[in-house]
């Protein structure tokens, strides 16, 4: 067999990592980024499955390995497993529905635990397109992000509203974050990087 | 350690360094390995352009050493030659890990051509070498599941019960070496251990990785089922879902399945009905891409119920495949989501590095543009004249490279298209002479002969370039290629040829002198010069010596052995950043393209929320107007009618 010299496909590869409870819509919004004609509904994930998905920022070609991990409570322990070594968290909830909303706060905690300080982490309001069964309001959303240091996107994965900017933007903030590592300044600077969540907790918002 | 052999499969050297003992030197001797195909090269540094020693594998078995109590720091194994004890080496890692995927590589590449190295091995590289033997499934599966068969059947607690460590090892290093031992005498448990440990080893699950959700939410369904209608529809969708499977897997897992089914029924005696079987098969049948022991404790039911379906409910699973099927099969591609490119093997998944992260090839990826410009620049530098011809085949090709330097040699490993049809053509002349009979009692080997050929090939090819109108050389390597050879005594001809080579270089570069075309002459002495040192280093291989004619090669290689190297590294990070722009490029397109949707529908959505924003003003503005217009009417009407009663009661008085 003939070889040819081996060429990277990509430059960069950033491990992201998404959490939230069960029948959110986080399988759907993963496999709607990685090709727009998937389908809509998928059964329930086995403990993990990925996602690769390569794109283009800032001339680089960078490699999106989303770890999608399980939302049933039968595989709490073993997603812990995965924020691991993860770049990027994104935290899935529902709008039509209030508990999910309240497990945001469980799931922040335990990606909290398992991960690196200021870890990037972007909030994540699934399935807007269902305008009149909404049951979390934006504003309320948006201040509980805004406390916690992180923006927040409502997406419709149905409709592919926004599916893409959750990842950019995450993606955008961790090459942000590595550029400050690597450049060397103090860590004490990153303080006023928009992640911190001490101090002045000033969120980054979009959307 | 599965990736070490995947990367061989692949053509991706090991290297790394090793400390040896044994050849002519005495005593302990740091050495830089470089482990190619079926070749092992000693160097004495990292950079070294000259190889010290080439060991040719396939004449050599391999011995993995215990660990002496009074060296513990030595982790060593053994390179046994058949046929001159003296070339045997022992070879030192610095740790066990580091031993053990030396030993794991050395194993394949050895033993992978004769049907051993099974272990770790994909499922489809070792049906490769069954299918020649006219098997469907792989003989270890086989020859354990004859014999559990025969001796089984009623023993309690088959397939629970663990076997003999030691027995198991040692079956285990037999089939590792392609000896297939007799399993007559060996005990049920142990036999049975082998089999779950060589499923358990594969590198992709017989269900492989990509299945694995739609698989395992069959079995989650099927658990919550209550009704048995229910359950037997979900049967059914695993059913369809297996029907997706590959051949090899298809088959082998059939054949597991209906063995366990078999057993299953004769519960009363070994205590082992399908669920019991199930729990304990199911790992072994399907395991995740991401081997996390957590997962698996998690998943244990779902995959004991996944091997349930399969073993109880085995002739609504599995369903004979027939040839015309197959194809159909293969290619029908009806993948929903999964076919989308998913991370297929764990290297993807961990390799979390920037810039250095593991990289996967497709096989396809653009290759004829690598080809077509090599080609050219083949041409260029060659003028139209014949390039000392190196065919794929391990030694010759790697022990040129290596001698020309170029420490990375992938890059000047690339088909030559000229090279290509020729070799092909001298093979199938060769093939025309003997009948190949892969059924000789023995494993085949094919691919060493390949490689001998290869290499005979080559030095024929290069001896027509340096003589090209002697019609005595074409006729001895006529001869030589026609005659039917074994790999038992290519070493003698190629020792020959070698030989008959020598002399008539001597000759031609005589000619080529008195002749003193200069442009011509320097071609065709450097010409000259790589053939020997190719020849040199071959003869360094089997003969042990030859040190005279390295010594001359080290004055004249390197100015053109570097330059060369710098060419090609040069055309290679060239081709590189080709292929990276234009893939970037291609990426940004289709980036672009999906922005410019986006945006052109976003845009296209605000200027309809302007359109109605302005329509809706200007409808404001209107009715703003009218009623303005009719205020100061109103107005005017009032004042009109105070001045009115002014003019007729005069003016009010405070």
């Amino acid at each position: 067999m003939a070889e040819y010299p081996k060429v990277p496909q990509y430059d960069a590869i950033y491990k992201v990592t998404v959490i939230g409870d069960s029948q959110v819509g986080k399988t759907t919004i993963i496999r709607k980024f990685v090709d727009q004609g998937a389908p809509d509904h998928y059964p329930p994930t086995i403990g993990v499955d990925f996602g690769l998905k390569d794109i283009v920022v800032e001339n680089e070609r960078c490699r999106v390995q989303i770890w999608d991990t399980a939302g049933q409570e039968r595989f709490r322990a073993v997603t812990s497993c995965y924020f691991r070594g993860a770049h990027g968290v994104v935290l899935v909830y529902d709008v039509t529905q209030v508990k999910t909303f309240d497990n945001i706060q469980f799931h922040l905690a335990q990606a909290q635990q398992f991960t690196a300080d200021n870890q990037p982490m972007i909030m994540v309001g699934n399935k807007s397109d269902l305008g009149e069964q909404r049951a979390v309001p934006y504003s309320l959303a948006a201040s509980y992000a805004h406390d916690m240091g992180m923006p927040l996107i409502e997406t419709s994965a149905k409709t592919l509203n926004n599916v893409d900017d959750v990842f950019y933007h995450l993606i955008n903030e961790i090459r942000k974050r590595h550029k400050e590592d690597r450049s060397g300044e103090p860590r004490g600077d990153r303080k006023s990087s928009i992640f911190a969540r001490s101090g002045s907790r000033r969120g980054w918002c979009c959307s | 350690m599965d990736q070490v052999v995947t990367d061989l499969i692949n053509g991706k050297p090991l290297r790394g360094w090793l400390r040896k003992h044994g050849g002519v030197v005495r005593g302990w001797q740091r050495r830089y390995f470089v482990l190619k195909k079926e070749c092992l090269f000693c160097f004495m540094r990292e950079d070294d352009t000259r190889i010290t020693h080439t060991y040719l594998l396939d004449e050599y078995c391999l011995n993995e050493l215990p660990a002496s109590t009074d060296d513990p720091d030595k982790f060593s194994f053994e390179l046994l030659s058949e046929k001159q004890p003296s070339e045997s080496v022992t070879l030192c890692a610095t740790s066990e890990e580091e031993r053990k995927m030396w030993v794991k590589a050395l194993c394949y590449s050895i033993y992978a051509q004769k049907g051993g190295a099974i272990f770790g091995l994909p499922l489809e590289e070792a049906m490769k070498m069954e299918h020649k033997l006219g098997r469907k499934i792989p003989y270890i599966v086989e020859a354990c599941i004859e014999h559990l068969e025969k001796y089984a059947m009623e023993t309690e607690g088959i397939f629970r019960l663990a076997g003999r460590a030691g027995l198991l090892k040692e079956l285990r290093s037999q089939f590792e070496t392609a000896q297939h031992p007799p399993l007559d005498k060996i005990d049920v448990h142990t036999v049975a251990s082998l089999l779950k440990a060589y499923l358990r080893e594969l590198p992709e699950s017989l269900i492989p990785p990509g299945m694995y959700q739609r698989a395992m939410n069959c079995a989650m369904r099927y658990s919550e089922h209550k009704l048995e209608d229910d359950q037997l529809a979900e049967v059914k969708s695993l059913a369809q879902l297996l029907w997706e499977l590959s051949d090899d897997s298809y088959n082998t897992l059939s054949y597991i399945c209906q063995f366990l089914h078999r057993l299953a029924t004769n519960v009363s005696k070994t205590k082992m009905d399908a669920r019991n079987l199930a729990l304990i098969f199911g790992p072994n049948l399907i395991r995740h891409l991401d081997n996390n022991p957590e997962l698996m404790m998690m998943t244990a039911d779902l995959t004991q119920h996944l091997a349930y379906m399969m073993i109880h409910h085995y002739s609504k699973v599995f369903l004979p495949r027939l040839e015309s099927d197959q194809k159909a099969s293969s290619s029908v591609v009806p993948r929903p989501h999964d076919a989308k490119p998913r991370p297929t093997n764990l290297c993807d998944l961990v390799g979390l590095e920037f810039n250095s992260a593991p990289v996967e090839i497709s096989k396809n990826d653009s290759p004829f543009v690598l080809v077509e410009d090599h080609f050219k620049y083949r041409d260029e530098q060659c003028a139209g004249q014949q390039v000392p011809q190196q065919d794929d085949g391990a030694m010759c090709n790697d022990t040129s490279n290596m001698d020309n330097g170029s420490v990375d040699a992938d890059v000047t490993r690339r088909p030559i298209a000229p090279r290509r049809t020729k070799s092909r053509m001298s093979r199938q002349r060769r093939s025309c002479g003997t009948p190949t009979s892969p059924v000789s009692g023995e494993w085949p080997s094919e691919r060493r002969q390949l490689d001998a050929e290869d290499v005979k090939t080559a030095l024929s090819n290069r001896s027509q370039t340096s003589l090209s109108d002697s019609s005595e050389s074409t006729s001895i390597n006529q001869e030589l290629v026609g005659r039917p050879e074994s790999g038992q005594n290519s070493d003698g001809e190629v020792a020959n040829l070698i030989h008959a080579q020598e002399s008539q270089q001597d000759m031609q570069a005589f000619t080529a002198d008195s002749q003193g075309k200069s442009g011509r002459e320097t071609g065709n002495v450097a010409e000259e010069q790589t053939s020997r040192r190719a020849d040199s280093s071959i003869g360094g291989v089997h003969n042990g010596e030859g040190a005279g004619i390295r010594s001359e090669d080290g004055k004249l290689g390197p100015s053109r052995a570097c330059l060369e190297s710098q060419v090609a590294a040069l055309k290679s990070e060239l081709v590189n950043t080709k292929t990276r722009s234009d893939h970037l490029i291609s990426m940004m397109k289709a980036q672009l393209m999906d922005m410019r949707e986006k945006y052109e529908n976003r845009i296209r959505t605000m200027e309809n929320q302007h359109r109605s924003q302005v329509t809706d003003l200007a409808a404001k503005l209107d009715a703003e107007r009218t009623a303005c217009a009719e205020a100061v009417q109103r107005t005017v009407a009032l004042q009109n009618q105070l001045y009115k009663y002014k003019l007729l009661y005069g003016d009010l008085k405070d």
